[in-house]
């Protein structure tokens, strides 16, 4: 069988929607938590942190451009689709281009950049957040800066500066998590001969 | 017509992974997840753990060696023979996916109508012949019936007004009305199945291949199913069907094709050549041509002066509505509530339930292990009543698909949370014991996922003894399983017996009921028949 | 979830026709799951956007009442109403980090439920088929289409195999808790994707002896069109996204 070096033939689409569907409904259980808000920044911990199983077996069947970053903008369909706007496509697009970039220049063979990709990748999470930080913006607009007033709402969450810590932490975990992934790949899947 | 000339074929590492990763059905040996053995040891990949020996399958490995067939077009022929044979191998030589989607070394010709088939495409190999694979869970691509029966032909670029046409042709042929606008994940297996048929027909493939496509169904939709290739064959088209189970197809095969290791060994063109005694069949290592239904297997029912126990109160109905789950939203035959109250079935005995489909077995087995939560009833054993917390601890399932129940890295690891589950401190000793019992000792250190379906049901079983669990329920362990492999499975059940387990057996397999079960439970709509 | 079940008013038929033709073309429902996010948070963002959020609250529950949805319209007009309520009452009564913790609480809300309805309106009232070629009028490369397609196939998958595996776990009695959480989500992970990856080779096998892949334009038996309702909400939407940039750029105050 010649190998079709470039072009994305079926079983690499399909292997896209299945991983996708995968850390799609994980994204989605994980999302329960948010249930109580003061809750919903560990999104940023959570979800890359398990995310990087299922990213790591995918990443063995990923040696073409372009699964990763279907498989972002796919992702910010999702989002699209449970009520969290647009605000994240842009988002998605940018973070798995970068991935891409990542895992190509380890030829696709290349654990650590595999794991490095998902570091970057994982920033889609905080696509939900977008619109949250917005209003924490406008309400400090609003409320122009009154000293005490700020002193006093330091402790609550979602001040601006919350969002780069969040950011960070989902690369953080990201990679974490990716190399806990790696781990579970060679306990089970390497050693069961299914990679 | 068909030709393969000159076939020699081996699967390369590549797709012994695949193959590996598609374990066929609950219990099925897959000839070439036997594949991935020290075939290529050249290709092995430096980190990954040796593809050793996979224990007790046959040397064949779904290879092929010197393989020389013609079909005529319009001829049905069955290919069959124990498992890794290579009979599904022949038919992936046939629909392309040999070499497109297996990679490995063949060595010969496949040509359809004198095209080789190695240099096409698939989707042009598939504009003629249409495959039915034998997982219904996993060939569907849409979500609903009329998306997938037209699936096909949309890929093909063929007018919609078109398509309509062949869909409605094809309904009404296999009458198939009430199946139309539904979602598939909510059809029975049977069903399922029959729109893969469906979806096949409407592409109007002058071939059908049909790769054990009754392996993961009952009896009555097995039956269904030889009705739809009947069809096929009254319309003329040439069928291929690779199977096990070729009671059902039997007497309407213009010829059989038998294989072992990888060699055409018999080829049965005529139907006196067909007729073989049981001694014959077992030595060519087939299952029976004799078509029986489960319930006709005559056993007796449980004595009444037999140990036994015996359940109480078990009943609950289905949610309706807002609430219902999937499962039970499936189930439009059965009706809304299970009664098994009253029920009684012997210890120390093998008891086989039988029933139709939807008739509530896997539930009673739900039940019986305490699964169900709604199933408020209790178990009277040994004089003490237990409840669903205490079935727990005492029932253990084998289920239809192992591979959902075995988590850990190593057989051993496997046994040892069982054990713990009873609170005991495993130790190592007693733990390769446990494997012994069930042969596994040799394959402590391997991957759960790494051994054969029959392997795989007997760690579940050694994590049953681990458990202490004294009463064993098995969701059809023989679906896909070749004559061989079912017998083992039977001593297996012998051997549990004698051990003083108590085991009930959910199955249509008769050959399996005459073997080595001694009382049958009948259900039907919920209750016992 | 059972009421949200993707694109099924049972009976309904994939091209459309059968019991019910969906209200709205797919790419209507598109525009509005991209206009109402957007004009949600214009300038104006977050709470004072309140009123509006509430409106097309009340719009998508309509919307949803009309094709069936009773469970998630009323529990989405429960929500809005509480959260109104929660900030309407405790507002003028509290201050610092309590203020603004309900402000962002109802900020949030009022944004978010909205969205969601109208989601779960596009969600179930839209077949996989519809989705996809209202994807591929908007000229959504196959490469693009088919892992979607897929996507939505699989989604149910995961969770039987989720489920098959979680009763599995509970049936030996492995509990959480009494190992490390670690080793819980490793139990449950692992044969969750080595079932998924079984069951999607099967699938590419089955879809490729199909003409999935084929270098032909698919076609669809679907049928799916503007029709005067789609350009009246279209128009809607339109107006709307110029309006929320004028005010955003300052053009309009």
């Amino acid at each position: 069988m010649d190998k079709e070096s470039t072009r994305l033939n079926g079983k690499d689409l399909i292997n896209v929607g299945i991983f996708t569907a995968i850390i799609s409904v994980m994204m989605i259980l994980i999302s329960f938590i948010g249930f109580i808000p003061y809750l919903m920044p560990t999104y940023c911990i959570f979800m890359p942190l398990l995310i990087g199983i299922p990213w790591m077996l995918f990443a063995t069947k990923v040696n073409k451009f372009g699964m990763v970053l279907i498989m972002g903008i796919l992702l910010g369909i999702v989002l699209m689709l449970t009520g969290m706007g647009w605000y994240a496509m842009p988002l998605c697009i940018v973070v798995s281009l970068i991935a891409e970039f990542i895992m190509k220049s380890g030829d696709y063979k290349s654990a650590k950049k595999d794991i490095l990709a998902h570091g970057i990748f994982s920033l889609w999470v905080f696509g939900s957040y977008i619109p949250i930080f917005l209003t924490a913006e406008q309400y400090w607009a609003d409320r122009g800066s009154y000293g005490e007033e700020y002193i006093a709402t330091a402790m609550s969450i979602f001040q601006p500066w919350l969002a780069p810590i969040m950011i960070v932490a989902c690369f953080v975990f990201g990679v974490i998590g990716a190399w806990i992934g790696l781990k579970v790949m060679k306990k089970h899947f390497v050693k069961a001969g299914i990679v | 017509m068909i030709e393969l000339k000159n076939i020699n074929f081996v699967y390369g590492s590549e797709s012994a992974e695949l193959i590996a990763s598609m374990d066929k059905s609950a219990a099925a040996q897959d000839p070439a997840a036997d594949a991935a053995t020290t075939l290529d040891a050249g290709l092995q990949d430096e980190q990954a753990a040796p593809k050793a020996l996979r224990g007790d399958s046959s040397d064949a490995d779904g290879r092929l060696h010197d393989v020389n067939l013609s079909i005529e077009d319009g001829q049905f022929v069955l290919i069959t023979g124990p498992s890794g044979c290579g009979k599904s191998t022949v038919l992936r030589l046939i629909n392309g996916l040999i070499p497109h989607y297996y990679p490995g070394t063949l060595n010969g010709e496949v040509k359809i109508d004198g095209v080789d088939i190695a240099s096409q495409e698939l989707y042009e190999t598939g504009l003629k012949v249409g495959t039915v694979f034998q997982n219904p869970r996993s060939q569907f691509f849409n979500v609903d019936t009329d998306s997938e029966l037209a699936f096909a032909c949309e890929n093909r670029g063929m007018d919609p007004g078109v398509i309509l046409d062949r869909m409605s042709a094809t309904v009404e042929r296999f009458d198939i009305e009430s199946l139309m606008g539904r979602s598939i994940f909510r059809l029975s297996g049977g069903e399922k199945q029959k729109i893969a048929c469906a979806s096949i027909d409407v592409g109007d493939p002058r071939i059908v291949l049909l790769d054990e496509p009754s392996a993961n169904l009952d009896f009555d939709a097995t039956m269904r199913l030889r009705e739809l290739i009947r069809l096929w064959k009254e319309q003329g088209r040439t069928i291929v069907a690779a199977e096990h189970r070729i009671s059902y197809l039997w007497d309407l095969i213009d010829r059989a094709v038998i294989m072992s290791s990888g060699r055409i060994v018999a080829d049965l063109d005529t139907p006196e050549s067909r007729q073989l005694s049981d001694a014959q069949l077992a030595e060519l290592g087939l299952r029976t041509t004799t078509p029986e239904s489960p319930s006709e297997v005559e056993l007796p029912a449980v004595g009444s002066d037999d140990a036994a126990l015996t359940l109480n109160d078990f009943r609950f109905s289905y949610r309706t509505g807002l609430f219902a789950r999937e499962k039970e939203r499936r189930s439009k035959t059965a009706e809304p509530t299970i009664d098994f109250s009253g029920t009684r079935i012997a210890m120390g005995k093998v008891t086989a339930i039988v029933g139709p489909n939807g008739s509530g077995k896997t539930t009673l087995l739900n039940c019986l292990c305490g699964l169900e939560r709604r199933c408020k009833g209790t178990i009277d054993l040994n004089g003490e009543a237990c409840d669903r917390r205490a079935l727990r601890g005492k029932v253990f399932m084998v289920m239809q698909d192992v591979n959902h129940q075995l988590f850990t890295e190593s057989a051993l690891e496997e046994v040892r949370i069982s054990m713990e589950t009873n609170g005991e401190q495993a130790d190592d000793d007693a733990l390769h014991h446990i494997l012994a019992q069930v042969d596994l000792d040799a394959f402590a250190d391997r991957h759960p996922m790494s051994l054969s379906g029959g392997q795989k049901q007997r760690l579940a079983v050694a994590c049953a003894l681990a458990s202490g669990s004294d009463i064993l329920l098995f969701d059809e362990p023989t679906s896909g399983l070749d004559y061989r492999h079912m017998q083992q499975t039977a001593d297996l059940m012998k051997g549990l017996r004698e051990m003083g387990k108590t085991l009930v057996v959910v199955t249509h397999d008769s050959e399996f009921i005459r073997s080595c079960c001694d009382c049958t439970l009948a259900i039907k709509n919920g209750r016992p028949a | 979830m059972s009421g949200i079940g993707f694109g099924f008013a049972e009976g309904r038929k994939a091209d459309g026709s059968g019991a019910r033709r969906a209200l709205l073309d797919p790419r209507t429902k598109i525009a509005l799951l991209v206009t109402m996010p957007t004009v949600l948070l214009s300038g104006a963002g977050g709470s004072h956007t309140a009123p509006l959020a509430i409106v097309f609250a009340l719009v998508a529950a309509a919307l949803l009442l009309s094709c069936g949805n009773i469970a998630t319209a009323v529990f989405g007009i429960l929500a809005v109403a509480f959260t109104q309520a929660l900030w309407t009452l405790l507002a003028p009564l509290a201050s610092g980090g309590a203020y603004m913790s309900l402000y962002l609480m109802h900020g949030i809300m009022v944004h978010l439920i909205p969205c969601m309805l109208m989601a779960a309106y596009a969600v179930s009232t839209t077949t996989v088929s519809e989705f996809i070629l209202g994807m591929e009028k908007l000229h959504v490369p196959p490469l693009i289409t088919i892992p979607l397609s897929v996507m939505f196939r699989f989604f149910p998958t995961v969770i039987e195999e989720a489920t098959s595996v979680n009763d599995a776990m509970r049936m030996r009695d492995i509990r959480l808790g009494g190992r490390n959480v670690g080793k819980m989500v490793e139990y449950r992970l692992v044969p969750i994707m080595m079932s998924s990856l079984r069951i999607g080779e099967e699938l590419s096998a089955a879809s490729l002896t199909r003409g999935l892949g084929a270098p032909t334009k698919r076609t669809s038996i679907c049928e799916i069109g503007f029709r005067a309702q789609d350009i009246v909400v279209l128009t809607i939407c339109a107006f709307a996204l110029v309006a929320v940039f004028a005010i955003m750029f300052g053009l309009v105050s």
